[in-house]
């Protein structure tokens, strides 16, 4: 019997020699992040999965260039956040538009609902605010958990750069989730 | 959510559970079916072209082909036209010896 891979860069091998089971799986591992990464870029859903559709195809072509001895999820988040802004770059003249409503707020009882629309409302609008920077770096430490290192290495910027992206974002943010951080002492 | 602090170097987990509430998509299902189509339909593609510039390459080989032995064909009636209709170098000696 078989034993499957388990590393990222051991299905990226498999993957790279063609084996598209292994990048699916791959795929599988990495989705949920890739498509937070693409929304903190761009507003529209569609948009965002379209990017993180065109992330994982450009993975694919590019997995011979990748260097198995360092880690794959910030070498895929790089190319998302290119593919990200190549798709703003082409729809630069749209509206920017804020992000849908998930299920689960769709799924809380009324005065939750309401409580956690408007809350959402507000991050929204703090975080389309933000330089795109700004966010990508605020998503990659706090919400991904990624060190300010790793992050300066993703979007091609200095570590320091990064740092006070990351204090500035929060500074908005929590300004502008103060309110409800009042209520819910 | 805690204060502000430029020094602060651990992620703040309140804000990045909300960011990742905020910022998880809906679903994930059928996404990976979808790239992976898309990744097949582009492979398939990719074939399509080869398999149509494969088949333009054999057409034209075989007209090249068809014209070199054409024309070789041609150039071969054509020489031995020519031997048929002038006479040999021995043939017109001995013609000219037999007249003296």
């Amino acid at each position: 019997m078989r034993i499957a891979p388990v590393t990222d860069a051991e299905l990226a091998a498999e993957a790279a020699a063609g084996n598209a089971e292994a990048f699916g799986q791959l795929i599988e591992r990495h989705t949920p992040q890739i498509r937070r990464i693409t929304r903190a870029v761009l507003s529209e859903p569609a948009d965002a999965d379209d990017a993180a559709q065109e992330a994982f195809l450009a993975c694919w072509r590019y997995l011979g260039r990748y260097d198995p001895a360092r880690p794959f999820g910030p070498w895929l988040i790089r190319i998302a956040v290119n593919a990200a802004r190549d798709v703003r770059r082409r729809q630069r003249s749209r509206p920017t538009e804020p992000l849908a409503p998930d299920l689960a707020l769709q799924q809380a009882g009324p005065d939750r609902r309401a409580a956690r629309a408007e809350l959402r409302e507000s991050l929204n609008l703090a975080l389309a605010e933000l330089p795109e920077r700004q966010r990508l770096a605020v998503v990659l430490f706090d919400a991904e958990g990624y060190s300010h290192r790793e992050i300066a290495g993703m979007l091609g910027v200095a570590e320091g750069t990064v740092r006070s992206d990351v204090f500035h974002a929060r500074r908005a943010l929590r300004v502008a989730l103060a309110p409800y951080q009042e209520e819910s002492r | 959510m805690t204060t502000p602090n430029p020094f602060d170097h651990a992620p703040d987990p309140v804000l990045g559970q909300l960011l990742r509430a905020h910022l998880t998509a809906p679903e994930d299902t059928g996404f990976t079916t979808r790239v992976l189509a898309r990744l097949g339909a582009r492979e398939d593609s990719g074939l399509d072209v080869l398999g149509r510039w494969a088949r333009t390459g054999i057409a034209a080989a075989l007209v090249l082909a068809m014209a070199a032995a054409f024309a070789a064909r041609a150039t071969a009636m054509t020489a031995g036209a020519d031997e048929g209709l002038l006479p040999s170098a021995e043939t017109a000696l001995a013609s000219a010896t037999s007249v003296r």
